[in-house]
């Protein structure tokens, strides 16, 4: 099956740091892929270079669009932006940074709808409540605005303010980062039931390693800007060969 | 066709570990087993010959450093051990399936959903699935009361029903079991026996790390003994 996203040779610099060096990766339809690693390993980096929000000083990254792979730098800046609008989507670890907290939560949901072309509000407000429903928040919150939120209630409103358009791919930075532990099983199931049944591609940058045993089909190790250790989920992390993996799954601690 | 739907040959399996100084372990060496439809392996042997490690390697969980792993996979002989993930994961969707010793599953979801969550991914209808679910965990004598509650405060032989009961809810051309009766009282053994012997007669051919005598002379038509490796002189 041909990929979804591909990317060959990443390099990237902040000044002296490599930030990424030799990142090569390809990510099929519907499949889930992890990014882990200890801060500073450049997990987010790749996360922002492949989604086209930076661009490479080195490497390129291809992706599908509708009519065969592509390169994300040739593609003109308008063409980025639909595709991340539509095609795409993104959950930051911090739900504030992406939503709008002075208009409600069905303006949140209906307006990612309008940017890519709906019109109708009697539509977009079916379509608002339909995903308010289905990330699990009371539809009697739909005219509520976000600000009186709770944390976990703030990222389920982003999750479905990103997938409300039907994204094929979704980036994902630490989704459960902020939240508490019972919030955050709650969430992580939400997103793994959301995910099969829409059969939505993955790219999960996160330093939890429960997380990625969670949710995705493969696992990426990073180091220093650099993939170290990669394969199947289980079997990185049950049979880590590198030495940066095995300290990693060694320092979790037992609940 | 006939011949094996698992044979494994030369398998080799060791582990490096980093934190302790590079120190190597070898575990399995020259491995060679085959299994054919119907037919159950056990695999017996004291604590720390391989056993668990030669099932995971079956599974494609542990990454052997030599050897094959053939698994018949709707029709076709893959070779697990230089398989792609994608193909690893279709083998296991469809035609491997695997009990481990323990039970390990997403915090706060029902038993019943565990177990059904197989089925669903076969593509059952979600009311059929979970009535397949209901009736293999009353089988495992889960009584209907504990069906909507997580496993977590299971008792360790609940959690280990479960865990059979969210494998065999569906058939299995290759069945990887892990120690299946470890913590049952022998009227539950009796029942996993019964389901292993149903498998078997439905086709499935079987790996079983047992060390329960009983079970062993119920399920098993040969046994692979393992031993602890020597390190090499």
């Amino acid at each position: 099956m041909p990929a979804l996203l591909e990317a060959a040779g990443l390099a990237h610099r902040f000044g002296a740091i490599p930030a990424l060096a030799g990142v090569s990766l390809s990510l099929r339809r519907q499949e889930i892929l992890a990014v882990v690693g200890e801060s500073g390993s450049g997990k987010t980096t790749l996360l922002n270079v492949l989604s086209g929000r930076l661009m490479p000083d080195e490497g390129e990254v291809l992706c599908d669009t509708g009519d065969g792979l592509r390169s994300l730098a040739r593609l003109g800046a308008p063409a980025l932006r639909l595709l991340q609008r539509t095609r795409w989507g993104f959950i930051q670890q911090d739900p504030r940074a992406s939503l709008r907290l002075d208009i409600t939560a069905g303006g949140n949901i209906g307006e990612r709808l309008m940017a890519t072309g709906a019109r109708h509000y009697g539509r977009i407000r079916a379509a608002a409540a339909e995903w308010l429903a289905a990330v699990e928040i009371d539809t009697a919150r739909l005219d509520d605005l976000p600000r009186h939120f709770s944390g976990g209630m703030l990222q389920r409103l982003q999750i479905a303010a990103t997938l409300v358009t039907g994204p094929e791919l979704v980036f994902m930075d630490e989704p459960t980062g902020g939240l508490d532990l019972s919030v955050q099983a709650r969430i992580l199931d939400l997103i793994r039931s959301l995910v099969r049944r829409l059969g939505l591609a993955v790219v999960l940058v996160t330093h939890d390693i429960g997380v990625a045993r969670l949710l995705a089909d493969r696992l990426i190790v990073m180091r220093a800007g650099r993939i170290v250790e990669t394969g199947l989920t289980d079997q990185v992390l049950d049979d880590p060969h590198h030495a940066c993996t095995q300290l990693l799954v060694s320092s979790v601690l037992p609940a | 066709m006939n011949g094996p739907l698992l044979a494994a040959s030369g398998l080799c399996k060791g582990f490096t570990l980093h934190l302790r100084g590079g120190l190597r372990l070898e575990v399995l060496r020259d491995l060679d087993l085959a299994v054919s439809a119907g037919e159950c392996l056990a695999l017996s042997g004291p604590s720390g010959a391989g056993k668990s490690t030669l099932l995971r390697a079956l599974y494609g969980n542990y990454r052997v450093d030599r050897g094959r792993i053939f698994i018949r996979h709707e029709g076709e002989n893959i070779d697990l051990a230089a398989a792609s993930p994608e193909t690893i994961l279709a083998v296991r969707r469809i035609t491997l399936g695997y009990v481990p010793q323990f039970l390990r599953v997403i915090p706060r979801v029902p038993a019943i959903d565990i177990v059904a969550e197989q089925a669903l991914a076969r593509g059952a209808e979600p009311a059929a699935a979970r009535r397949s679910a209901a009736e293999l965990l009353e089988r495992l004598n889960i009584p209907p009361r504990l069906h909507a509650l997580p496993p977590a405060t299971f008792s360790g032989g609940e959690q280990q029903r479960v865990n059979l009961a969210r494998v065999f809810v569906c058939r299995w051309p290759i069945l990887l079991l892990d120690e299946p009766t470890a913590s049952l009282d022998s009227a539950s053994r009796d029942i996993v026996a019964a389901l292993i012997g149903e498998a078997k007669k439905a086709g499935s051919a079987i790996v079983c790390i047992v060390h329960d005598a009983p079970l062993s002379v119920a399920i098993a038509d040969r046994v692979l003994p393992l031993a602890p490796l020597r390190a090499a002189a």
